[in-house]
């Protein structure tokens, strides 16, 4: 039985280690209140008159039969158009993409509603070049596709929630080139939506990878959480984590499988820390962690990984040696990575 | 009368910015205990205070109860992340079975647990029993009557009771 008085002290304990309040929280504050004010004139003038065009422009595709793809998609009984979010929407839209988030900085919000089939920037000066992450958030139930520049980035059953989208290093660069994100030239950015109630908002946000160093650290808590194996993988498998002999340059002297079309790893941490699982010094697996909170990532198909990538062709059946290396981490026993059975 | 002009909002800009200054500090400690990570908790009391600030003046009044309402809906109204590839989820996986060996810290089951709450659960829980508002004032918070607030804060407290992370008194292990 846990007393309230447990609860207290853990409560207490928790918020005691409060970082020392940042400058500027004020001018964050006023900055926020000043894109709130722009967003909700967007809201009731620019929804009515610079997206009016383009919703009365889509007007055909509102039919029940429309084809979907980028553009405003089929809402409802088809019967009307959709309206545009309401602020408070708009508003958790925005605020589940906060300014610096797992690493990154952001570099660009766009906010999209159903009445707007796709929204064009302006050139961006201070996008630019080097490796991104985007993050979606919708309020809100629909099917939804986000575009950036004609690349389809997710396609998504939208029922709230920040999804990132991440590539991992092996593809990021031809993704990169692909998107074609850049300061020089005007971006576009798509929304299909199907299945829309009409009061939707959706934001897309552009992340910058900051280099790790420069990413603020969070408050140390006082007992970190040990990682543990996630229930997805049940019992059985192999584990690895940081043994004896193993630095951050030298990963340790791997682990053979034999490979399966299902054949993946987990990569877990609760400290600050990167991990990387090779396979047969191929890269396959990728993880990040950037609080002390404690995160899972679990790899696509290790064949799947495999053959995507410059080097022999793989199948199921062939043994391949993995390989973990851990970098950025301060503190001990907080990753490890476990094999699936 | 008088209690009311020393509770009330200061007026305009300066009023504002003392305010911030002064209370931002113990916001932001309910805003981690909702968010349980440092940045969101940082990014939810900026979110909170932006909305504020476009209607501080008219506030009438202690401002603090605004706040708070506005911190803890816009909190309620956050999305949980979703799974998608490799994203990192919220939570580190469960442990099917406890490790006999490992030194498991009971308050940091309770920590974890409460992170299994609904976020409904869990607001009330802070604000019950981390700021010490009374049921009726979280219940004006929140805006629902003081028996929801009453069954929340029970079903919180029994799912914590039940978490099968939480050792059971006497369990001798």
């Amino acid at each position: 039985m846990m007393p309230v008085q447990d609860l207290r002290t853990v409560l207490e304990e928790r918020a005691a280690a409060a970082p020392d309040q940042p400058a500027d929280r004020l001018s964050a504050a006023y900055r926020r209140a000043a894109s709130i004010r722009r967003r909700r004139r967007a809201g009731a003038v620019g929804a009515a008159a610079g997206l009016a065009g383009l919703v009365l422009a889509g007007a055909t595709l509102l039919s029940p039969d429309a084809p979907t793809g980028p553009g405003p998609a089929p809402a409802g009984s088809g019967t009307s158009a959709p309206r545009p979010a309401t602020e408070a929407d708009l508003i958790a839209a925005i605020a589940n993409t906060p300014e610096q988030l797992h690493g990154g900085d952001l570099a660009l919000r766009v906010t999209l509603t159903p009445g707007s089939a796709s929204i064009t920037t302006a050139p961006e000066p201070d996008l630019p070049d080097g490796d991104y992450f985007l993050t979606f958030t919708c309020t809100g139930r629909a099917h939804v596709e986000a575009w950036v520049n004609d690349l389809r980035l997710l396609t998504s059953d939208c029922t709230g929630g920040r999804t990132e989208v991440r590539w991992p290093s092996w593809q990021r660069p031809a993704v990169m080139a692909r998107m074609g994100l850049r300061g020089d030239k005007d971006s576009s950015f798509a929304l299909s939506t199907v299945g829309l109630r009409g009061d939707n908002a959706a934001v897309l946000g552009v992340y910058r990878m900051m280099p790790p160093a420069r990413f603020p650290r969070p408050q140390r808590p006082a007992t970190l959480i040990p990682p543990r194996r996630p229930a997805e993988f049940g019992e059985g498998g192999t584990s690895v984590g940081p043994g004896a002999g193993r630095t951050e340059s030298a990963p340790d002297s791997g682990v053979s499988e034999r490979l399966t079309r299902d054949l993946r790893v987990a990569l877990t941490c609760t400290a600050p820390g990167d991990l990387t699982v090779y396979a047969d010094g191929i890269p396959v697996a990728e993880h990040a962690c950037w609080d002390y909170a404690g995160s899972t990532s679990i790899s696509a198909p290790i064949l799947t990984s495999l053959n995507e990538q410059p080097g022999p062709r793989r199948k199921a059946g062939d043994r391949v040696l993995l390989t973990v290396r851990a970098t950025r981490f301060v503190e001990p026993e907080t990753w490890r990575v476990d094999i699936s059975p | 009368m008088a209690e009311v002009l020393e509770r009330a909002a200061p007026a305009g800009r300066a009023g504002y910015e003392a305010y911030v200054s002064g209370r931002s500090g113990g916001l932001l400690r309910t805003a981690y205990l909702l968010t349980r990570d440092w940045a969101l908790a940082e990014d939810l009391l900026q979110t909170a205070l932006a909305k504020v600030w476009l209607v501080w003046r008219r506030i009438d009044g202690d401002p603090d109860p605004y706040v708070r309402a506005v911190l803890v809906n816009t909190y309620s109204s956050w999305w949980r992340r979703r799974w998608n590839g490799e994203t990192p989820t919220d939570e580190p996986p469960e442990l099917v079975d406890v490790d006999p060996h490992a030194r498991y810290d009971e308050r940091e089951a309770i920590w974890r647990a409460l992170g299994r709450l609904p976020k409904r659960q869990r607001a009330v829980l802070v604000l019950r029993y981390f700021d010490d508002l009374t049921e009726a004032d979280v219940a004006r918070l929140l805006n629902c009557s003081v028996g929801t607030v009453k069954s929340q804060a029970s079903r919180a407290l029994a799912k914590l009771r039940i978490d099968p992370t939480l050792r059971p008194e006497g369990d001798a292990r």
